[in-house]
């Protein structure tokens, strides 16, 4: 959806002025685009909440968000701990929710994790809302091959309710979702000759379209004798500028991918025999996919809502005795402690992704340090959709300040969307329902 | 009024010896007035303004002002430092405003260092010389390029391409200028962003409106009917759905038909044969394959939404009988949405897997009204020809009706109720009601209901009353109902109403529906049944959006419900729904519209470079709104060869050109060349755009176009206004300018306190909005002098708004807006003009409490254009002790406080006399203090004597104010000094004896300088 995102106006005015017109697009053209530090973003899902027990329990440790305190820091809690390496590089968010959360039905969290969109009063015209990394894809877009890259446990948008996709696009249709590595490999580094000629000759058709605009609009300046052109000009800016940014784009074709080592994928690797592997591939993936700079803007959903596909019985895979859905649902010291070990399962594999992602280096920094990793879940426990379990990680040379447990109860997730936003170097008024910037010294930029 | 003739009589005279128009000075005191004219008449020459500045003016300046308003400080944002003798605009603007402060004595503040009184005749006199030199000054005009709004650009893709789809979505909202209008050029920004975003929009738009013309287009279009045993061979095959009731399958058949169209289509054959997996809501971990093959596991028949026999439903919320689906109206009190419905709202609802995605779609609701039964509260009236029936245990009985003519039917019971709910069938129709105690008790212990008033004529019916297990029935009386009793006025007026169907769409999942509504909300009015026709883009609704191979039989449905709609709170009579069709997509013609405008008819059309030649010159003549110019043809068809020469595809190359049209600036912004700062003539093109763009919000329709080619739309004006206000598409303009020039997006945005005005839920918000646009949009049609606007005998309004405000049993119009004369003293105290309309009322108050502030700043701002400075950052909290006082106190405390007075004094006492209405809009029930003094000293007791005042002592000024928004939106820009001055100055001499009528205004301004001048 557009109107849940404006630009401010302020700095497109500026922009106009030539004071800070961004032209990241000039850039691109050549040998400095390898300098140029970019800025990524990544949203790692995780279905059906975290482990949270019951104070009752007596087991803390097992709480998801770090429930003990050290020396004025906080303890990694027991299905977080394979993290621990990271301290510096993450920090945790308690207390956010949606704002629309519990008016809509639980079911539709992973549906509005990254938009926030109300639900439960559809727009006439739309479901759903555009989501975060469709809005950053937007302005990334031209500064690397592809937009975004949408990857998912299981492929295509699933339905609603139980979405198969955690993106959406202007429009708030889901965007489907890849989710074999073979394929999602092809489709990034193995682009073929016949891919690319057709890419080159939409580009120049829709550069010859710009052109020809742009020529018409030319003629009919001249011909406006003394009138108030200041409408024109902003007109013809915002042509020029759209036209270099296709010209970036047209020229990304030219240059040649980063050449990196692809022996350590597994590309056959199976979730239904080995879901580890399966992660890690696809980590992996991401991680080469943004060390070349293919995409700014990854989105991967682990695992789906509500026993839905494959995920759902990684738990039994591993030697558990419930799938992750019915796991979700108990509040037993016993339960919820073999959920907090499934937890661990998936922090072990992030924490492999932040290993991966720290190796690779920008020229500036490493590229976790210019890449947000937002990982969380769109409810806390069953259906409960506040409280979200929320981590983020990276991100160092965008301003954030890591190593922090910050919590405030209620807090909007789209005001950390919009600190993200921000971060990111976009400038925009709101995100959704967003009522300012998330007030935290996490986000620094 | 004590003071009224006073001042009135000082401000003419004030007003004709200084030669200024400029100011109507409330509060100017005699001495100050005597002496300034006396200054007056002894400069008969007076010095040049410049030499008088310098010497005179900027130390006076110096010595009392800069302090405050100069480079280290600018209070209120005033700073006279700068200041010349150049007189631009924005001096004069500046030099109004300080000549009313002077005059108001309000400047230097009281604290300060007063002026000496030679000081301050010179300085006035140099004040009032200035304004007068400069309001004679001209202005440069340089013509005017501005952007279409996203919503005229909305219509205008509409009207050239007829693509229907809401494409302009995605575009950002425009901005607000500071008078509260969308379409000034200065807001009006274009963004990087917005380019590449029209870019694919007109390619989205292109694409839709292009058809394969060599091919039939495929249509799909199947029935659902309705009604007890309709069907003849159910299916035994088990239909799933989880959450709503779906109906028995012999009681609806689902099959397809052929629509009747005026040109050649493909029937699509629905798919029938499908594969889904089996088991825990369609688990896809759990393999186990199962094929279906029927429509029945494609269409359902259901009902949802809650519908119970509770609320407004009196009795069985829906009914399946032979003829089709009985649907009772939703309560209305319920809202959509997860708030919690306060009654029921019976739905009948088609989950469907197979919609087309793209194009408009037709839903046809075939339906009746109903001869139902109005319920009474009360037992009939002893009457002549009473009868009595045995209907012991719920046996059945004869009626035999002597003559035609409206009966009551009352049951008695011997014993307890069985059911709160009372059932009759008659003859072959059928009645309930919920039933509420008290009931009438016998002497001899028979409990007797009243059950119903009906129409019947003379003839023999059976009768079978129905009651839980009916043991405890005992008899049925039936009483002819006496004439001009209070039972039969109101079952005549109930018998006059008439039901309202509206439809949804959008998805199901398994956990309920996600519906939107159709814009229409329609009239069933017919006894027999008839086809009621709701047509809508697919785009307007959220779609299933699973994938194509979804093999989940509970996913991946779209949902159309039919529901009947209320108006207000009383009895309306049942809908009799036979079926519902649905065609899809929906072609008028084939081609479509829109692309027989770009293919036109043409013998050239095997010769490829002619005929695009004749497209692109019609087609951008049409999107430009004037002739091509040479270059631009040559120039959009060199695009063409180049794009024909590549892709060797004549449509597609027609579409690339077409393209470069719908991005070019010549689409993208309504411009008025200019030769140079001298004023010109608007060209004819230029006069039918804006006209177009001004009435319409549109882009001009062939008649302006071929007008303007003629040389003929100067000579007929006013014709052509009179034409494009009463075109429908005049609407488009009320909404825009009304809601804006009004800030109706305040009731926008209002969070009302549900728990106090339970009345005002989403649905009546709808309506209740929609009042004072149609409002204006009758007072212009009809072309009725402007006073109306302030204080009226009559309100524009329909069913729902009648009903919110108890006005409900007058008009009957349903949904469609009907003036209705005001009758009683207190309806007329009450409403009439925009100021007392709920919407207005009610987006100004935080909803839960009025607030004479928020109305007093909007009167002034928007009704007599004397608007207040806005409120300062940092506004002091009342003292704690104060909070115990009324608001009145509070307010009167507050504007009694330095800093606050300024303003508040022109703010406050226009807000006082609105305290008779809450935040919802209506009138309070207790008696409130609405007097006021106006800041011209005026008394006034309440709303009603500021309405008077108003519109007879203020007439000029709120036919100024209105005039000024008018003009402000029909140009687009704000107005410089010297037009607002032509305004004051021209338009009483033209209107005023007229009465200001609505349509002359809009003529008066398009006819003006200010209009037609660029």
């Amino acid at each position: 959806m557009s109107n849940s995102f404006q630009l401010d106006r302020r700095s497109v005015l500026k922009g106009l002025a030539g004071i800070v017109l961004p032209l990241p697009v000039l850039e691109a053209m050549g040998k400095e685009v390898v300098d140029k530090t970019p800025r990524r973003f990544c949203a790692l899902y995780v279905a059906n909440g975290m482990a949270l027990p019951h104070k009752k329990h007596k087991i803390d440790e097992w709480s998801w968000f770090p429930e003990q305190k050290k020396d004025g820091k906080f303890v990694f809690g027991k299905p977080t701990e394979p993290l621990s390496p990271f301290r510096n590089q993450l920090s945790f968010l308690g207390g956010l929710q949606h704002a629309n959360g519990p008016r809509n039905d639980p079911h539709v969290c992973s549906d509005m994790w990254l938009t926030g969109a109300p639900l439960h009063d559809p727009k006439p015209g739309q479901y759903n809302t555009v989501s975060l990394d469709c809005v950053i894809a937007r302005h990334t877009r031209h500064e690397c091959r592809r937009p975004s890259l949408v990857l998912s446990i299981d492929a295509g948008t699933g339905y609603m309710s139980r979405t198969s996709t955690i993106s959406y696009d202007r429009d708030g249709k889901p965007i489907p979702a890849e989710n074999n590595p073979r394929q999602v490999f092809e489709s990034l580094f193995k682009q073929t000759r016949g891919s690319l000629k057709a890419q080159r000759q939409e580009l120049s058709r829709r550069l010859k379209l710009v052109d020809a605009v742009s020529m018409s609009a030319k003629t009919l300046d001249k011909n406006l004798g003394k009138a108030d052109r200041q409408k024109m000009d902003q007109y013809l800016t915002s042509l020029n500028e759209l036209e270099m940014r296709l010209k970036a784009s047209e020229k990304w074709i030219d240059i040649p991918l980063k050449s990196q080592d692809y022996s350590i994928l597994n590309l056959d690797a199976n979730p239904e025999t080995d879901p580890q592997t399966y992660y890690r591939t696809m980590y992996d993936l991401i991680a080469l996919a943004f060390d070349a700079d293919i995409t700014r803007s990854i989105t991967f959903m682990l695992n789906r809502e509500d026993g839905m596909g494959i995920s759902d019985t990684f738990p039994l895979k591993l030697g558990m005795k419930h799938t992750h859905h019915n796991l979700s649902h108990k509040s037993d010291k016993a339960g919820v402690t073999e959920w907090g070990k499934y937890d661990r399962f998936l922090s072990e594999q992030l924490a492999y992704f932040l290993k991966r992602m720290s190796e690779y280096k920008d020229a500036k920094g490493s590229v976790l340090d210019n890449t947000i990793v937002l990982y969380g879940s769109g409810a806390s426990t069953t259906h409960r959709n506040e409280n979200l379990p929320t981590l983020i990680a990276g991100g160092a040379n965008m301003g954030l300040k890591h190593g922090q447990y910050w919590r405030r109860n209620g807090a909007r997730m789209t005001n950390l969307y919009l600190s993200i936003l921000h971060s990111m170097g976009i400038e925009a008024d709101r995100f959704g329902d967003s009522g300012g910037t998330l007030d935290s010294p996490i986000f620094t930029a | 009024m004590k003071n009224r003739i006073q001042s009135k009589s000082l401000t003419k005279f004030m007003t004709k010896s200084l030669t200024l128009t400029s100011v109507v000075i409330f509060s100017g005191t005699l001495s100050l007035f005597l002496f300034a004219q006396d200054k007056q008449e002894t400069n008969t020459k007076p010095i040049p303004l410049e030499e008088e500045f310098k010497e005179e003016i900027k130390p006076i300046l110096q010595d009392y002002c800069t302090r405050c308003h100069g480079r280290r400080k600018q209070e209120s944002g005033v700073r006279v430092d700068q200041f010349d003798a150049t007189l631009g605009d924005k001096q004069l603007f500046l030099l109004n405003h300080m000549q009313k402060q002077l005059i108001d004595g309000n400047m230097p503040p009281e604290d300060e260092e007063p002026l000496e009184v030679e000081d301050k005749a010179v300085l006035l006199n140099w004040v009032q010389s200035a304004l007068f030199e400069g309001a004679k000054k001209i202005r440069p005009k340089n013509g005017l390029i501005r952007r279409l709004t996203v919503q005229q650009y909305r219509n205008t893709i509409r009207d050239l391409l007829g693509v229907k789809d809401d494409l302009a979505k995605a575009l950002p909202a425009d901005g607000i200028s500071k008078e509260g209008f969308k379409n000034n050029k200065e807001t009006l920004l274009l963004t990087p962003q917005m380019m590449e975003t029209y870019f694919e929009i007109a390619e989205e738009a292109l694409d839709l409106c292009i058809v394969d013309d060599t091919q039939q287009p495929e249509i799909q279009c199947f029935r659902v009917e309705l009604g007890a045993g309709v069907n003849k061979n159910p299916t035994k095959d088990r239909v799933v759905l989880n959450g709503p009731r779906l109906f028995p399958q012999n009681q609806f058949k689902i099959y397809e038909v052929l629509p009747e169209k005026p040109f050649a289509f493909k029937p699509k054959k629905m798919q029938t044969k499908f594969r889904f997996i089996e088991g825990y809501i369609g688990n896809p971990t759990i393999r186990a394959w199962k094929d279906f093959n029927g429509l029945h596991h494609s269409v359902y028949a259901s009902m949802i939404g809650k519908h119970t026999r509770g609320g407004m439903n009196y009795g069985r919320s829906f009914h399946m009988v032979e003829d089709g689906l009985l649907l009772r109206p939703r309560s209305p009190e319920t809202e959509n949405g997860n708030a919690p419905p306060r009654g029921p709202a019976p739905t009948f609802s088609m989950p469907l897997r197979e919609l087309p995605r793209e194009g408009m779609l037709q839903v046809t609701v075939i339906a009746s009204r109903y001869e139902d039964g109005w319920q009474p509260h009360d037992l009939a009236i002893e009457a002549e020809g009473e009868m009595t029936f045995d209907v012991t245990g719920g046996k059945d009985a004869k009626l035999n009706i002597p003559k035609d003519g409206i009966y009551q039917l009352d049951v008695g019971v011997q014993g307890s109720l069985k059911d709160d709910v009372m059932i009759a069938d008659i003859g072959d129709r059928t009645f309930s009601k919920r039933l509420k105690p008290p009931y009438h008790k016998t002497d001899d212990g028979e409990v007797i209901v009243p059950v119903l008033v009906a129409r019947f004529k003379m003839g023999e019916y059976s009768l079978k009353v129905k009651n839980g297990d009916n043991k405890t029935l005992k008899s049925a009386y039936l009483t002819p109902v006496l004439a001009k009793s209070e039972t039969e006025h109101k079952f005549l007026s109930f018998e006059k109403r008439v039901p309202h169907l509206s439809v949804h769409m959008g998805v199901r999942t398994d956990v309920g529906a996600r519906l939107s509504k159709f814009a229409t909300t329609e009239p069933v009015r017919s006894k027999i049944p008839e086809r009621v026709s709701f047509r809508a883009s697919l785009s307007s609704f959220a779609s299933p959006d699973t994938e194509k191979e979804n093999v989940n039989y509970l996913a991946g449905l779209s949902e159309i419900a039919v529901r009947s709609e209320p108006t207000d709170d009383r009895q309306i009579p049942r809908v009799l729904i036979k079926g519902v069709e649905i065609e899809g997509p929906y072609y008028e013609s084939w081609p479509p519209r829109g692309h027989s405008n770009i293919f036109i008819p043409s013998k050239n059309k095997d010769s490829h470079p002619v005929y695009a030649h004749e497209i692109i010159d019609h087609f951008a003549s049409q999107a430009f709104r004037r002739p091509l110019k040479e270059k631009e043809c040559d120039a959009l068809l060199k695009v063409w060869e180049e794009s024909y020469e590549e892709l060797q595809d004549f449509t597609e190359s027609i579409k690339d050109v077409l393209l470069v049209v719908l991005t070019s600036p010549q689409f993208l912004f309504l411009i008025e060349e200019s030769e140079g700062p001298q004023a010109e003539e608007l060209t004819s093109f230029e006069l039918a755009t804006k006209l177009s763009y001004f009435l319409w919000n549109s882009t001009p329709d062939q008649k302006l176009l071929d007008l303007a080619y003629r040389g003929k739309l100067e000579e007929s004006l006013k014709s052509e206004v009179s034409r494009l206000v009463s075109d429908n598409q005049f609407s488009q303009f009320t909404e825009e300018f009304v809601h804006q020039w009004l800030s109706l997006d305040k009731f926008d945005v209002v969070s009302i306190d549900r728990g106090r005005y339970p009345k005002l839920n989403k649905e009546t918000r709808r309506e209740v909005r929609r009042e004072p646009i149609k409002f204006v949009e009758h007072l212009n049609r009809e072309n009725l002098p402007l006073r109306n606007l302030v204080d009226s005998d009559f309100i524009v309004v329909n069913d729902v708004v009648a009903g919110y405000y108890g006005l409900g049993t007058q008009l009957e119009t349903g949904y469609q807006f009907a003036p209705l004369l005001l009758r009683t003293k207190e309806e007329k105290e009450t409403f009439g003009g925009v100021l007392t309309q709920a919407a207005i009322l009610s987006g100004l108050s935080d909803g839960r409490e009025s607030n004479p502030v928020k109305r007093g700043a909007w009167l002034a701002d928007k009704i007599i254009s004397e608007p207040p400075d806005p409120p300062p950052p940092d506004v002091p909290e009342l003292p704690k002790e104060t909070k115990a006082k009324s608001l009145r106190e509070r307010l009167e405390q507050h504007r009694n406080q330095k800093g606050c007075m300024g303003c508040h004094e022109k703010i406050d006492p226009w807000g006082l006399p609105f305290e008779h209405y809450d935040a919802g809009g209506l009138w309070k029930k207790k008696k409130v203090e609405a007097s006021s003094t106006l800041p011209d000293k005026t008394e006034i007791s309440g709303i009603q004597d500021l309405k008077r005042y108003l519109a007879n002592d203020r007439i000029d000024q709120v036919a100024f104010s209105y005039l000024k928004h008018l003009a402000v939106y029909a140009t687009g820009r704000d107005l410089t000094f010297n037009e607002l001055e032509y305004l004051r100055k021209e338009a009483p001499k033209a209107l005023k004896e007229d009465g200001y009528r609505m349509k002359d205004c809009v003529l008066f301004i398009v006819k003006s300088p200010i209009f037609m001048e660029k």
